[in-house]
């Protein structure tokens, strides 16, 4: 038994230790002096390429022709039928790589297989062309434009000068320290872009995104991957979908448009527009003014110079320390308002509105949502169906309500600042400070009217009708209800 | 959550952490090497009975144990020690043979700094025909998997016009036309690593799609 085991065994790795195959390489060394002005064209697939730069108006081509056949004789034979053509003319110097279109074995064409990676050392100053595939390229050093595209393999371009335009696909896009404008195109590959002096421009799908520190401008169109901008100025226009969008220390303007995704934008010297759906947005430090657009998102943000402009439905929105005005419009979600140091307009419907610290006047227009507001200029208040509860607001008041409670605190001192109050099936309560002044109309069906205040009367008496004058009388109050009582109260009491 | 080299054993223990861990995966080649090794040695465990190279071995082993009714039935299990340590170094052998023909096989090709060219070892470059074999084989494995997974994913995407559902189609498009290039190219070219591992990875992508399509479908 253990005799028929051993046998198996070494009929086993004699069998995996066959079919050894030979590799050749072939070293190829050419120098071509350029003229002043021409480009360098490199036209070649299947492997990889390196560039480098000298001061030297000499073009150095090393080449290494890697074949791998059954014997060495095949392979140094199909290696040595392997061309690299040198073209130079008064414009360009062109590289080309030519492989034999059918391979000769004694075995078929299936058993060869090659390729030949380059290594170039160009002019700095000579504008250079590639076009690959599936092989990577890796650049550095040139000072003049460039014109690159290859696929599945990484594309490197850095420290260069000069207007750039890089393309791949199925693999990365890495540039770094270009002084000049950059364009890059890609497909199901992440482009990183750090240190460009001038504008860049990136489109992609499939990948991530990400950008630091540009100078001039950055515009990205991506699909199906993040993007991610830092630490970066000029003009920001970002296009997404179905990925998230951040971009944070950005100086100028900036639009970002996405969908199915977040958007994050902290510390934006300019004004920024943030719109997405399906996803969230997230702000703080805006200098300028700021309009977010969502659907079916949450917004939140804080520290807004300029005026604020949001726009959303079925989500909540969440802000606090705005410098302006804040006008919010979103529906089926609650809109909460805090530190705004300009007038505050909220909108939603059937959700709650709440607001605090408003410096200016706060104008509320709900459905069915309860609004609770506190320390306001003056308040214009709508809603229907749930309650309203103001805390301290010290201008005028009017709030219209239905099927719902009202409760409002009057901090009002010296001007007149009106009262206007209506509802409905539900109650009336006003709180005031003793020394308030108003002439009051008070009415209801089917309820009470109290009051803490002496008042001077004036025509009939009765439980649900009242017409007088609190202290002198200066400002005007209504107050309307139906099915429902009416409290005039002090403060405090 | 901000996914980190760290994260990746516990994304291959959790589904639900594979989408953060695929982004991560195309901007990290350490952390894409790793994964690539993982899942061939977990595609490699799968088809071990397959390579298995002498399939007689364990019941004839086990044919002797029964035939031999006495030894086994007392502590003599000793005494037959030389046929398992014989079973078990079989076992190891042709485990650690396939799998480091299949470390080799997945080994990224050589980097783009040609720098390395001088020095870089001859077998990253080609495989052999062992290594080949076992590729294709991969190749194989992996094709009759997506194949079943895009059988059901293709009327789930069939009836559906939502932008995500033109998304997974205009991707596994892209992903389709890729393979079709890269096969096209290695029909010539059967022993670059490059290509070999370029389409292993579109197969992958094309396979994490499908999943990442069905996995989706069922959440919603």
């Amino acid at each position: 038994m253990i005799r028929k085991i051993s046998a198996s065994l070494s009929i086993f790795f004699l069998a995996v230790t066959c079919f050894a195959r030979e590799e050749y390489t072939r070293a190829f060394d050419q120098t071509i002096s350029l003229r002043a002005g021409a480009r360098v064209f490199l036209e070649h697939r299947l492997g990889d390429i390196a560039i480098h730069t000298h001061s030297q108006p000499d073009v150095i081509v090393h080449a290494q022709i890697r074949v791998s056949a059954a014997d060495t004789n095949e392979a140094k034979t199909f290696a040595d039928r392997i061309q690299i053509l040198i073209e130079p003319s008064a414009s360009q110097l062109s590289i080309r790589t030519r492989y034999p279109e059918h391979p000769n074995s004694f075995m078929g064409f299936h058993n060869i297989s090659y390729f030949v990676r380059y290594e170039l050392t160009i002019p700095e100053t000579a504008p250079l062309d590639i076009r690959n595939s599936f092989g990577a390229v890796s650049v550095s050093g040139l000072k003049a434009n460039a014109d690159i595209t290859t696929s599945h393999g990484d594309l490197e371009f850095r420290d260069s000068r000069g207007t750039q335009r890089l393309q791949n696909s199925f693999a990365g896009i890495r540039v770094t320290n270009n002084n000049g404008n950059t364009t890059i195109e890609n497909s199901n590959g992440a482009v990183d872009a750090a240190d460009i002096s001038g504008s860049l421009s990136i489109r992609d799908r499939f990948a991530n995104v990400t950008a630091a520190r540009i100078s001039s401008g950055v515009t990205v169109a991506n699909s199906n991957g993040g993007v991610v901008v830092t630490d970066s100025g000029g003009l920001g226009n970002i296009r997404n979908s179905f990925g998230n969008v951040t971009v944070h220390s950005f100086r100028g303007d900036l639009t970002v448009n996405n969908s199915n995704g977040k958007v994050e934008a902290a510390n934006v010297d300019g004004s920024a527009e943030l719109n997405t759906t399906f996803g969230g947005v997230r702000f703080s430090d805006v200098k300028g003014q700021l309009s977010v657009r969502a659907n079916n998102s949450r917004i939140e943000g804080e520290r807004v110079v300029g005026p604020l402009v949001i726009q959303n439905s079925f989500g909540p929105v969440v802000v606090s320390q705005i410098q302006n005005s804040v006008r919010i419009q979103s529906g089926n979600g609650e809109v909460s308002v805090a530190n705004i140091h300009g007038g505050a307009n909220l909108k939603t419907s059937f959700a709650s509105v709440q607001a605090t610290d408003i410096a200016g006047t706060l104008e509320v227009e709900n459905n069915n949502g309860g609004v609770r507001a506190s320390r306001a200029r003056g308040a214009t208040v709508k809603t229907s169906f749930a309650p309203v509860s103001l805390d301290a607001i010290s201008g005028p008041l009017q709030i219209e309500n239905q099927n719902g409670m009202v409760d409002a605190t009057s901090t009002a001192q010296g001007g007149c600042q009106p009262v206007t109050i209506r509802t409905s099936f539900s109650s009336i309560r006003i709180h005031l400070l003793p020394e308030a002044s108003y002439r009051v109309t008070a009415r209801t069906s089917f309820g009470k009217i109290r009051t803490d205040f002496p008042l001077t009367v004036s025509g009939s008496l009765s439980n649900d009708e009242l017409n007088g004058v609190i202290g002198g009388g200066r400002c005007e109050m209504r107050l309307t209800n139906n099915n429902g009582g009416i409290e005039l109260l002090k403060s405090g009491s | 959550m901000k996914f980190e080299c760290g994260d990746l054993d516990r994304a291959l223990e959790a589904p639900e952490l594979m989408p953060e861990a695929r982004e991560h995966l195309k901007q990290c080649p350490a952390c894409r090497s790793e994964y690539r090794l993982w899942s061939d040695i977990s595609a490699t465990g799968r088809q071990f009975h397959e390579e298995w190279e002498s399939p007689t071995l364990w019941p004839r082993i086990r044919s002797i144990l029964e035939a031999e009714p006495k030894l086994i039935s007392t502590p003599s299990w000793r005494r037959q020690w030389k046929v398992w340590a014989i079973a078990a170094v079989v076992l190891v052998g042709i485990g650690s043979l396939f799998l480091s023909r299949f470390q080799q096989t997945v080994r990224t090709p050589a980097s783009p700094d040609v720098a390395r060219i001088t020095g870089a070892p001859a077998n990253r470059d080609f495989l052999t025909e062992q290594a080949l074999r076992d590729v294709q084989r991969t190749e194989a494995a992996y094709r009759q998997s997506i194949e079943k997974l895009s059988s059901l994913a293709e009327p789930k995407l069939a009836d559906n016009t939502s932008a995500q559902a033109a998304n997974f189609k205009e991707k596994l498009l892209l992903i389709d036309s890729a393979i079709s290039e890269t096969r096209s190219n290695l029909d010539h070219n059967r022993f670059n690593v490059r290509l070999q591992t370029e389409l292993a990875d579109l197969y992958r992508e094309k396979q994490q799609t499908l999943q990442e399509l069905l996995t989706r479908d069922q959440k919603n």
